[in-house]
């Protein structure tokens, strides 16, 4: 199992943060296209472009939701099953928002849209942001 | 000895706009080292260089049909570079920069609909 953390500070009030994470058309903009509801339960997908072995659908419920400062959904689409949590503090100068995905299993349609989705220039940049981290991020264990 | 290529191998190997461009074009459709020259007007060795080198990094594979070798994209080596955490890790990266955007751009609209005092 892997986590991985996220934590962003914006320069917004948290209500104004909130509203981007519980509007359907505003998440639209920013994650993905969806039929999101700001309901405990509510079953609702995520939708991109397929690529050939994932359909672009990622099926999701609305777990725990405690405007406006944590919302949790579940994530399942190509063959990962996780679960996504956001979290809201207010900060002096705005908001932080602290992401949190609990998952399982590898995900190489997700990974094959993404890639393509992206862009090469974007993938360079990250890819090499993320091997500087696992350079000189974490532990540095001898090979 | 392992399949994975080094991760510096993928890096030299997609940091070349012409290795990038193959690779574009490979995602459309398999082609033979040939059909790939013709489409970048370059000579068959600098082709087979470039093929070398994305073979080498795991991003793409051949196959002997007849005479003819066949490349195709290697989603396994790009799966091996990307584990799923680095990726959504990544993936979450791009996500919350266009989340700022969003957040820039609703209160722009915000201000619009509920115009102040200008003071030109």
């Amino acid at each position: 199992m892997a986590t991985i953390r996220k934590t962003r500070v914006y320069p917004y009030s948290i209500d104004e943060v909130w509203e981007c994470l519980t509007d359907s058309s505003s998440l639209g903009r920013w994650l993905m296209e969806n039929d999101f509801r700001p309901e405990v339960g509510h079953e609702f997908c995520f939708r991109t472009d397929p690529v050939p072995g994932f359909d672009g659908i990622v099926y999701c419920k609305v777990l725990t939701i405690d405007p406006p400062k944590e919302l949790s959904i579940s994530w399942r689409g190509g063959d990962v099953d996780t679960i996504v949590n956001f979290k809201l503090t207010e900060v002096s100068g705005g908001t932080r928002l602290d992401l949190k995905q609990t998952g399982f299993r590898p995900v190489k349609q997700f990974v094959t849209w993404f890639m393509l989705s992206l862009g090469w220039r974007k993938i360079i940049r990250k890819l090499l942001a993320n091997e500087l981290d696992s350079k000189f991020g974490a532990t540095g264990a001898d090979e | 000895m392992s399949k994975t290529a080094p991760p510096t191998d993928v890096y030299r190997a997609i940091a070349d706009p012409t290795r990038r461009s193959i690779l574009d074009s490979l995602r459309e459709t398999d082609q033979t080292a040939g059909e790939i020259a013709e489409g970048f007007s370059m000579t068959r060795e600098a082709v087979s260089q470039h093929l070398k080198m994305l073979r080498d990094a795991h991003l793409i594979k051949s196959r002997q049909v007849g005479r003819y070798r066949i490349y195709t994209i290697d989603a396994g080596g790009l799966h091996d570079v990307f584990q799923w955490a680095s990726t959504f890790s990544a993936f979450w990266d791009d996500r919350l920069d266009r989340l700022e955007v969003e957040l820039a751009n609703r209160r722009k609209s915000a201000r619009k609909k509920k115009p102040r005092k200008s003071k030109n």
